[in-house]
């Protein structure tokens, strides 16, 4: 006798089998009363050569949860310091000067060895976390979390290109010192009167730009946003060619070419040009260390518990959008925090990070990063993420 | 009948080991403890393939509009490394050993008990000695090389699989390997981020006068002069701040819809600053709104650069550094160091962990250099079948192909007790522990069937390879932070980890402060790591490696939901 089992699986079968007369079948309308019943949905989809599965799991998930780092797509790049080739940016200091460290680029600059390095990474926030007694959890929360696998058929072979875990929704403080990030970071910066002495000037104005990732040592930046939408990209596009977006980028700011449109004395307005992150109006700096923002807040802030459970507050406030994925060749993923089912967010080999905007209940685009030009320039303060110190446990 | 050939093969299974049991005499069997029941499965071996007649249908789940998929399961085997993707079915499994059984036992706590007591077990020291439980565990090792978790990481710094063509070298430089020196590397990283919280403050000074520091800065809120006290300045104007822009939100929302096109949320109306233009009664309300709104924004950025001031004011902390510097170091000595307060001692903490990874990367080294090996692990395979639907009405076929090459999961356990209900201190509920270690040398999955990928180039060409994966996850912490698994009264599933509670008399045998017990938590709750080698697309296309080390949940509770 071979002493291996040949048919497992069809003795599984005839095992439930028989365990079947002891059940009665239920009627359609006692199994509408049951929940549970679509806990995991398998959806389809295709873009161009690119197919997709999208397994998604219904659930709410309220967590603290911290990391002591978290490193994703660590290989060499072949970055360029003209910055033509890959995307792939140099390491900067605190002045916006190329450093040492990391891997090198063929100028012999330094640069991150992988995609995304953050440390100290946190979700949620400990309220009161100096005092022990009083300490409590304020979790981040999470709406039907999905995991999407890409399939390259373009060789006339299927193979598999990517993977992301996203979330339908998500709603709190994500903290950590980001060392090296690539993908899409959004922010604005938004000035209101105080901000217009910043500026250069002495009367109340009111100006909204973007916050983005740059190339410190350069102020530019570029991101696939760019480059979404059918228009630009043309659908069943074989390649993403000049789709190049920031990679290993350790600089947030205000980026190079940015017109900043000033509202000062009713429909005037007044523009601001940057270049070199650097405002034409007042010489300012508008760039500085990712390291500088320590925590940022996913969602809508204003709304919280008060406002109910878990599953009111991210139907109140919940961001859209939010995905980590690795791929192994250009993916195109679909932009859930796009109204436009076309839209898509495209992205090369290696790791990328989403924290994009979304638009809320009301069609306003809300960020991630919200900041006066002070706060902007004198950064995020870290959210507690244990209880006794800020971070580290 | 099949179920018969299933019960012979474990009966076939278990007679080599009637061969070398021996029966125990009274005396003998007097001095056993209950160790409780092992098991071994030698030259196992589990081969289903589809295309032999058996296959398991997955039915019950939709598509987001409602249309069920099917999926079909149509290979699985279990044999032992070398089997080539379950080709070769003469490469058997060793699931455990006679040396080292999966087992199931039942024992004691031993929160409480101690060092030496006959019930005591270090690794049930997180459950008290008052209750019973339930434990399944797979086999263990002490031999670093045979230790999946050790060996883990002697895998992650070498950065390919040990043994495979083209990793055979350990890169021995000067007596070291190449994982150790770069295990090292890592540990001296570590140790120049303590020296440099060293050399900021005078020789001998102690964790607690950092914290004294802390504190003598940071002051009492009822001090003016304080960083307490302008925090809450801070808070306060922040608040009215923000009560002011609402107001100025509200008086937005209360403006006509042509007032409102004249001019966007915030922006001052054209008529508030035109001398040629009028402002009716609500664009002049909306106008003050705003304009209190700015001031009020103006006042804030006072007070906080005032906040600004006195966190950067080195003579604050009376230690030559100021606030902020002196809780970063705080913090990074704690994490670096665990809570010993001589700053030079490492006794917890991450340098100490980085230490005893250095030795046992050099001892694995050491070991393999000398020409011992890892013992075989499993090749595990499956394959899946999935028709899916399409938006348009129409189906699209996706395969899936498994195979995992060199699997180990030893040192995992799984432990449940039995505690008070916290709805209905009446009644118990179950509490459980997780302590999952999965590594595997290799995890290839290929996306296109034969008939699209007919020969072994092919296949080769389209998979996605995964090397040296490694998951070694930790779900609770005993008493102190047990998981729980329920149901809600809608019919869906809670998982939770609940928040840390020191006011609890189970979780807080000992009677610690809350400062102590948080601090307990920090220093001895297991962390999660998962990493991942390198991964890649046939031998091109590498997007390297994964690491999230140090993951803890301190607070989790996941509840499912209809979709």
């Amino acid at each position: 006798m071979k002493n291996f089992l040949r048919y497992p699986l069809a003795i599984t079968a005839s095992l439930a089998a028989a365990q079947s007369f002891a059940l009665q079948a239920i009627s359609d309308r006692e199994m509408a009363d049951v929940s549970g019943q679509a806990f995991i949905q398998v959806d389809a989809s295709s873009y161009g050569t690119t197919e997709f599965s999208r397994i998604s799991l219904g659930m709410i998930v309220e967590t603290l949860l911290t990391a002591d780092l978290m490193v994703l797509g660590e290989f060499d790049r072949d970055p360029d310091d003209s910055r033509t080739g890959d995307g792939t940016v140099r390491m900067a200091d605190t002045l916006g000067n190329p450093t040492s460290g990391g891997i090198y680029d063929l100028n012999n600059n330094g640069v991150y060895d992988a995609d995304v390095i953050i440390e100290n990474f946190g979700l949620g926030h400990v309220e009161n976390y100096k005092d022990a007694d009083l300490a409590s959890v304020i979790p981040f929360l999470i709406e039907n979390p999905y995991i999407e696998l890409a399939y390259n058929t373009a060789s006339g072979t299927r193979e598999m290109s990517g993977v992301r875990i996203g979330f339908e929704k998500s709603k709190g403080d994500l903290s950590g010192d980001l060392i090296a990030l690539t993908g899409r970071i959004e922010g604005s910066i938004t000035g209101q009167g105080v901000d217009a002495e910043v500026l250069g000037l002495n009367i109340p104005v009111t100006f909204t730009t973007a916050f983005e990732l740059v190339d410190g040592t350069s102020g530019t930046s570029q991101n696939s946003e760019d480059y979404t939408g059918d228009n630009a990209l043309g659908q069943g596009a074989a390649s993403f060619a000049n789709a190049t977006y920031l990679k290993r980028a350790n600089w947030l700011g205000v980026a190079d070419g940015t017109t900043i449109t000033v509202r000062a004395l009713g429909a005037l307005n007044l523009n601001i040009s940057v270049d070199e992150c650097t405002s034409s109006l007042g010489g300012l700096p508008t760039c500085f260390s990712s390291r500088n923002y320590q925590s940022i807040y996913i969602g809508d802030e204003s709304i919280n518990e008060t406002d109910g459970d878990a599953k009111a507050q991210l139907a109140a406030g919940g961001a859209e959008g939010f995905f980590i994925s690795m791929q192994s060749e250009d993916v195109a993923w679909q932009d859930l925090s796009s109204d436009d089912p076309n839209a898509r967010i495209l992205t090369e080999r290696g790791a990328y990070l989403n924290i994009s905007g979304y638009n809320n209940a009301q069609g306003q685009r809300q960020y991630p990063i919200n900041l006066t030009f002070q706060e902007a320039e004198r950064g995020k303060a870290r959210i507690a993420t244990c209880v006794g110190q800020l971070k580290g446990c | 009948m099949k179920n018969s050939k299933f019960i012979a093969l474990i009966a076939l299974a278990a007679s080599p080991a009637f061969a070398d049991l021996v029966a125990l005499d009274d005396q003998e069997l007097q001095a056993a403890t209950g160790e409780g029941l092992g098991f071994a499965l030698e030259d196992f071996a589990l081969v289903s393939r589809g295309d032999e007649g058996s296959t398991l249908k997955v039915t019950g789940i939709d598509d987001s509009n409602g249309g069920e998929i099917d999926i079909n399961w149509t290979e699985l085997y279990i044999l032992g490394e070398g089997s080539n993707k379950g080709q070769n079915t003469d490469s058997k499994a060793q699931i455990g050993s006679y040396l080292h059984p999966w087992v199931i036992r039942s024992a004691r706590g031993s929160k409480g008990l101690a060092v030496g007591h006959r019930d005591y077990n270090e690794d049930y020291t997180g459950i008290g000695n008052d209750v019973a439980l339930l434990e399944f565990a797979t086999d263990s090792y002490s031999s670093n090389l045979q230790n999946t978790n050790l060996y883990s990481d002697f895998a992650r710094y070498q950065d390919c699989v040990y043994g495979q063509p083209g990793c055979t070298d350990l890169g021995y430089v000067n007596g070291d390997s190449l994982a150790e020196r770069k295990a090292q590397a890592e540990l001296n990283a570590l140790l120049a981020d303590q020296a440099a919280i060293q050399g900021r403050y005078a020789g001998g000074t102690t964790l607690t006068q950092l914290e004294n520091g802390r504190d003598l800065a940071y002051g009492n809120v009822n001090d003016a002069n304080s960083i307490a006290y302008q925090e809450k300045v801070v808070e306060d104007q922040f608040d009215r701040m923000s009560d002011f822009k609402g107001i100025a939100q509200t008086q937005y929302g209360l403006m006509s819809e042509s007032e409102r096109q004249e001019t966007a949320p915030f922006f001052r109306p054209e008529c508030a600053t035109s001398i040629w233009i009028a402002c009716t009664s609500r664009e002049d309300a909306y106008d003050e709104a705003l304009v209190e709104y700015f001031d009020e924004l103006v006042i804030l950025e006072e007070e906080r650069t005032v906040l600004e001031e006195r966190e950067l004011d080195d003579t604050r902390t009376g230690l030559g550094q100021n606030y902020l510097v002196v809780i970063t170091d705080i913090d990074r000595q704690k994490a670096l160091c665990g809570f010993d307060d001589n700053l030079s001692t490492c006794e917890d903490g991450a340098i100490s962990s980085q230490r005893d990874t250095v030795t046992n990367v050099e001892t694995i080294a050491m070991n393999l250099s000398s020409g011992m090996r890892q013992r075989p692990g499993l090749d595990i395979g499956a394959t899946f079948e999935f028709t899916l639907n399409r938006a348009d009405g129409s189906t699209r076929n996706d395969f899936l192909d498994i195979d995992i090459r060199g699997l180990y999961i030893d040192g995992s356990s799984f432990k449940l007790w039995s505690r008070p209900s916290r709805e209905n201190a009446a009644q118990n509920e179950l509490n459980a522990e997780l302590r999952l270690n999965i590594f595997a040398k290799e995890i290839d999955i290929r996306a296109c069937n034969d008939n699209e990928c007919v020969n072994e180039a092919q296949r080769e060409a389209a998979t996605l390879n995964i090397d040296n994966f490694f998951v070694n996850l930790n779900l609770g912490y005993g008493d102190v932070q047990p998981l729980r698994l329920s149901a809600t009264s809608d019919g869906n599933f809670e998982f939770l980890l609940d928040k840390l509670d020191p006011t609890d008399p189970i979780a807080n045998s000992q009677g610690l402060s809350a400062e102590e017990f948080y601090q307990d938590y920090y220093a001895n709750s297991p962390k999660s790591n998962v990493s991942i080698g390198d991964v890649r697309i046939g031998t091109n296309n590498s997007l390297g490696g994964l690491r999230i080390t140090g993951l803890r949940a301190q607070y989790l509770k996941v509840t499912s939901q209809d979709l």
